[in-house]
């Protein structure tokens, strides 16, 4: 399908763009923002239980989290994690910067800011993050940054939040989390949907990361932005795909979605076809599910999709089962394509690792499936008797340990009778560049609720002040500016958002040409970083000054790389080093009787330079006095030389 | 303020707030105090929001959508097979959950209301509550202490095969302590039991330590007054305490109780009990308890400090106190100057007693001058028993005799544990409850 065929089908696609925050803390302890690969000093486990919400229910998510009854085991760092994290303290105040910085992007994205700042919790029963709900504040609302064709793209709002922890394992019951990422401060940008094709969708995460990068006050590097994508179609509904790991996947995976949820829809009318209503499949008490334990059927066995279970033959006495569950009315939909290679038993499949923890792939068996590994059609057959399926059912098979194989057989239940809604609420992960598969269910607002440990913060009129002097020139502004001054396009494109973006500002100011500054800076510097020179290292003002000397004339081009050379080695200033290396330019006069005397000790070499073959006499002139005048000024006196 | 009163907007409205740079839909949340610039939204993704009342344009009111919190009511089964608790309310975290619009805390405390949030607890035993009051622990106090063993005894009386009592935990130890003065030869286990962690919160410490102390409460051999609370702040076990050497020792941490001297009494993880102490009195099956619900409350504990003024001292003589626990430095001990007032009320016939705020270690007055001259003007010594304690105690005597002779004995004949006559190595050690600490001692065990 191309993005004209996805536009017909009503592709919609907006962001919610996570990324972390430059800061000194982390945003509700003193702990340092900083990841640690090194063994874990210790670790703690715990479990997630599920609350009421305000109407007295239990959040959909919740519930689902609880089932799967994990084992949550965090690990910690005694120098760089502190009692918070281990959701043994209450939070201390939220930190200052990462307040300011939101404030700062929020308002290069042209957002209202909030007057006063309120922490909410939002809960994620998952485990990745011991408190179960995330510290999270809304600082802006409604703002928007310009696009294309005279169109905007919309930002909804923008939050500040602590990120959760790291997952590290998670197997079967056992799910370990490290906790050196937790509460490094973070945004996230939510947009409306205003990509109409995944191309767009694309675009939307460039151009939002590009705004973030260009404020200089975010952390770079891996994890540091994480995009979710949410897509919906014509009747389908929205779906969030959490932490797309590069903007190259955004199209294909919001492509693969839209898909999915157009198949999805087919299967609902063929479901509808047949006369099935939501009415037919009780889910409360499963009253009307029909699910039997059919081990004895294999009893003595060995069954290839069970094999990772039982490790040989199937018996009845290993705490394990084989559980067969019928769905009415949905015989062939199993097999039905949903995206990529994915069909709908896929759908069921994700449930049953997530939820029920039956991790072990291949999960589960269908009617639709041709027998193999040990099943034989006679088993089918002699199941489909047992559940009393007619010629239109379908039956799913599943195996593993007793208590999660009941719950299994309920989820295929649950998330078949969902087919008959649609698309389910649901979030999902990414497994390649156009398939997903099932995270959680879609959490609602009933998960919000009050933080009630800290005061709100009001944002005061010196807030105000200190984030407003710090908003960046708006990065497309930036670029017009330097292509108005004739810088390449590429160069000012990749200026804009460069972490040396400071380095060309302050050259700027010390009296470099604009364009000899960018291209330099972006070209000569990222040349001389490949080639062994530590850019970062250098205080930023002896850089910018380095440049502005030699985009003024007061010292060569080619003397300045050996310039930053030596100040990066010695950390003394480029003033001092040009003088002590003797690479102040030399006028005319000196150039000339500099040129005479060499010339007169390699005559061979002038002939051939009268010949035409210039570089062997060049290349000696330049070596000696080459870092001190320009090579064009030495080649025209020797060849006024030569004419006179 | 006045934009809400002439639009005629009441809190829980729906309402559409026009500023000068947004336009914000939401419910209007009631204010908390101290503040009344800003009003505050909850807008529909869950968020809240504040805006200042000066930036406001114009206020339409949308809708309205009553708040109607209540908590899911179940019946608790009764099965004729399980042994039946009663749980005794006073307040505190673990009996409250979060209303989520305000963010208050709200009681939930009938059977049924404990049933929705924790229903684990119908596996146990037949749970029937009562709620005697609702507040936080710093509010307790002698009178709802007295009445706190006036209805243990009732309990008793009637049959229950354990009782647990669910407390606010900052006061939990004083409560545990006074508890085992007031109630003496219960047959039953009495378990105090709190929550670092309201129940609101996935990560609530509630459902276990309730499971926990029920458990005891309908299951365990140890007739006392006990602490029930986390042993590690992993969700593992609880730790049964002796009410009279346990101490809420962090702010904050799950595992805040500590027994102080000694090791704990056992744990209990997931209705398994594991008993560290064999000297704990053993459950009956006879209904006898006596309850000594006295107290006298002209007593005072004082907390020396380097430089103290007797004028501190002076004062507590001159506003009648009748006892006085020092809590006295290293081996038990107090400045010069606070010689002379402690003279003068030794002669005014105040009682006064010597704790140690190092909290482990014993009182040994004969070692320094300073011990000597203290006991010299009165200043009894109580050994190890903790300062927390040594109040309860003395408030609980004075209740009962005045004569010294007769105080003094009663303050230094341990009734339960309160002064012991030895500390183990390991009671040190593990009442400083690092993580490692916990899991070495509990070594010993396995």
């Amino acid at each position: 399908m191309d993005d004209k065929e996805f536009e017909a089908i009503g592709f919609k696609c907006g962001l919610e763009i996570h990324q972390q925050l430059q800061t000194d803390r982390k945003l509700f302890c003193r702990c340092p923002p900083i990841y640690r690969n090194d063994p874990a000093h210790y670790e703690i486990v715990r479990h997630m239980r599920p609350t009421l919400s305000e109407m007295g229910t239990y959040d959909g998510t919740a519930l689902m989290e609880f089932k799967t009854r994990k084992n949550i085991t965090y690990q910690f760092f005694r120098d760089t994690t502190c009692s918070y994290e281990l959701d043994d303290t209450p939070p201390f105040e939220m930190d200052e910067k990462a307040l300011e910085i939101s404030m700062i992007i929020a308002k290069a994205m042209k957002c209202a800011l909030v007057d006063e700042v309120h922490v909410s919790r939002k809960q994620y029963l998952d485990g990745s993050i011991p408190t179960g709900f995330q510290r999270t504040a809304i600082i802006s609302l409604g703002g928007f940054v310009p696009w294309k064709d005279g169109r905007n793209i919309d930002i909804r709002q923008i939050s500040l939040e602590e990120d959760a922890c790291r997952e590290m394992s998670d197997k079967g019951h056992e799910i370990v989390f490290r906790t050196d990422r937790l509460s490094i401060p973070l945004i996230e940008v939510v947009t409306e949907p205003n990509a109409k094709n995944p191309t767009e969708a694309g675009e939307l995460a460039e151009v939002l990361g590009w705004v973030m990068r260009s404020t200089q006050l975010v952390r770079r590097g891996p994890g540091a932005t994480r995009q979710d994508v949410n897509v919906s179609v014509e009747g389908g509904r929205r779906v969030e795909i959490k932490g797309v790991p590069f903007i190259d996947w955004i199209p294909p995976i919001t492509a693969g979605e839209a898909i999915r949820q157009h198949n999805l829809l087919k299967i609902r009318s063929l479901l509808q076809d047949r006369g099935l209503d939501l009415t037919s499949m009780d889910i409360e008490e499963f009253k009307t599910m029909k699910s039997q334990d059919v081990t004895d059927l294999f009893d003595g066995r060995q069954i290839e999709i069970f094999d990772s279970w039982f490790e040989g033959p199937v018996s009845t006495d290993k705490g394990l089962d084989i559980k067969a569950v019928l769905i009415p009315g949905f015989n062939e939909l199993f097999s039905h394509p949903t995206h990529g290679d994915q069909t709908f038993s896929d759908e069921v499949s994700g449930r049953l690792r997530v939820i029920c923890c039956l991790d072990r792939m291949p999960n589960l068996f269908t009617s639709d499936d041709i027998p193999f590994g040990g099943i034989t059609e006679d088993d089918m057959k002699e199941i489909g008797k047992r559940l009393g399926a007619s010629e239109d059912d379908a039956y799913i098979l599943i195996g593993g340990p007793k208590e999660d194989t009941k719950y299994g057989v309920q989820e295929i239940y649950i998330r078949s009778r969902e087919a008959i809604e649609g698309i389910p609420n649901e979030t999902r992960q990414v497994l390649t560049p156009d398939i997903t598969t099932f995270e959680r269910i879609l959490p609602g607002p009933d998960r919000m609720y009050p933080d009630t440990d800290r005061p709100p913060i009001v944002v005061t009129k010196e807030i105000l002040d200190r984030v407003n002097k710090q908003i960046p020139v708006p990065w497309w502004e930036q670029k017009e500016d330097l292509l108005s001054a004739g810088v390449p396009e590429p160069v000012a494109h990749k200026l804009v958002v460069s972490r040396w973006l400071p380095i060309h500002e302050h050259a700027l100011v010390k009296g470099a040409e604009k364009r000899f500054s960018a291209i330099f800076v972006m070209e000569g510097l990222k040349h001389l970083d490949r080639s062994g020179l530590d850019v970062d290292s250098i205080p930023v003002e002896a850089v910018a000054e380095s440049i502005a000397m030699a985009s003024t004339g007061k010292i060569t081009i080619r003397a300045l790389p050996k310039v930053l050379m030596e100040v990066s080695k010695t950390g003394r200033g480029p003033s001092e080093m040009i003088e002590e290396l003797g690479l102040s330019p030399i006028d005319e006069d000196q150039a000339r009787s500099a040129i005479d005397d060499l010339v007169k000790g390699h005559v061979d070499l002038l002939g051939l330079f009268k010949d035409g073959r210039t570089g062997p006499l060049m290349g000696i002139l330049m070596d000696s006095i080459g870092d001190r005048i320009n090579g064009s000024k030495v080649f025209g006196m020797v060849q006024g030389s030569i004419d006179s | 303020m006045e934009v809400l009163k002439k639009e005629n907007i009441a809190v829980w409205d729906r309402i559409s707030v026009k500023t000068h740079d947004t336009v914000i839909e939401g419910i209007l949340l009631p204010r908390s105090a101290g503040d009344d610039s800003h009003l505050v939204l909850k807008m529909i993704t869950g968020y809240n929001i504040g805006v200042r009342f000066d930036h406001v344009i114009s206020i339409d009111q949308i809708g309205t959508k009553k708040a109607n919190y209540k908590i899911p009511e179940k019946e608790f089964p009764f099965d004729e097979a399980k042994p039946n608790v009663t749980i005794l309310g006073t307040g505190g975290t673990i009996a409250s959950r979060l209303d989520y619009r305000t963010g208050a805390v709200i009681p939930a405390f009938t059977p049924g209301e404990l049933f929705g949030a924790v229903p684990e607890l119908a596996d146990i035993a037949n749970i029937n509550t009562k709620k005697l009051f609702g507040v936080f622990s710093e509010n307790m106090g002698p009178n709802q202490w007295k009445v706190l063993a006036e209805s243990i005894r009732k309990e008793i009386e009637e049959g229950v095969t354990g009782v647990c009592i669910g407390h606010g935990t900052d006061t939990m130890h004083y409560t545990a302590a006074i508890l085992s003065f007031m109630v003496q030869g219960s047959p039953v286990p009495i378990v105090c039991v709190g929550s670092q962690r309201s129940s609101d919160r996935p990560s609530s410490d509630a459902a276990r330590t309730l499971i926990g102390s029920v458990n005891t409460a309908a299951y365990s051999d140890v007739a006392e007054v006990m602490v029930c609370m986390y042993g590690t702040t992993s969700d593992k076990f609880c730790y049964l305490h002796r009410g009279t050497r346990v101490r809420k020792m962090h702010s904050s941490y799950r595992n805040t109780f500590k027994t102080l001297g000694d090791i704990p009494l056992g744990k209990v993880e997931d209705g398994n009990f594991t008993y560290f102490k064999p000297d704990y009195k053993k459950r009956r099956e006879d209904r006898e308890v006596t309850i000594y619900p006295h107290f006298e409350e002209r007593v005072a504990m004082l907390y020396y400090y380097p430089n103290m003024d007797p004028d501190i001292l002076e004062s507590m003589i001159d506003n009648g106190y009748k006892g006085i626990v020092i809590a006295g430095t290293g081996l038990g001990h107090v400045n010069k100057p606070l010689y002379d007032p402690i003279q003068r009320a030794h002669e005014e016939g105040i009682h006064m007693f010597m704790a140690v705020q190092t909290l482990y270690g014993y009182t040994q007055m004969f070692v320094y001058d300073t011990g000597r001259d203290l006991m010299a003007r009165g200043v009894v010594p109580l050994g190890n028993m903790l300062p927390e304690v040594a109040y309860c105690k003395l408030g609980w005597v004075l209740g009962q005799v005045q004569d010294p002779e007769a105080v003094n004995k009663m303050m230094t004949t341990p009734i339960t544990h309160e002064i012991t006559p030895r500390e183990p190595y390991n009671g040190f050690v593990q009442g400083q409850g690092g993580l490692d600490v916990v899991e070495d001692f509990l070594k010993e065990f396995s």
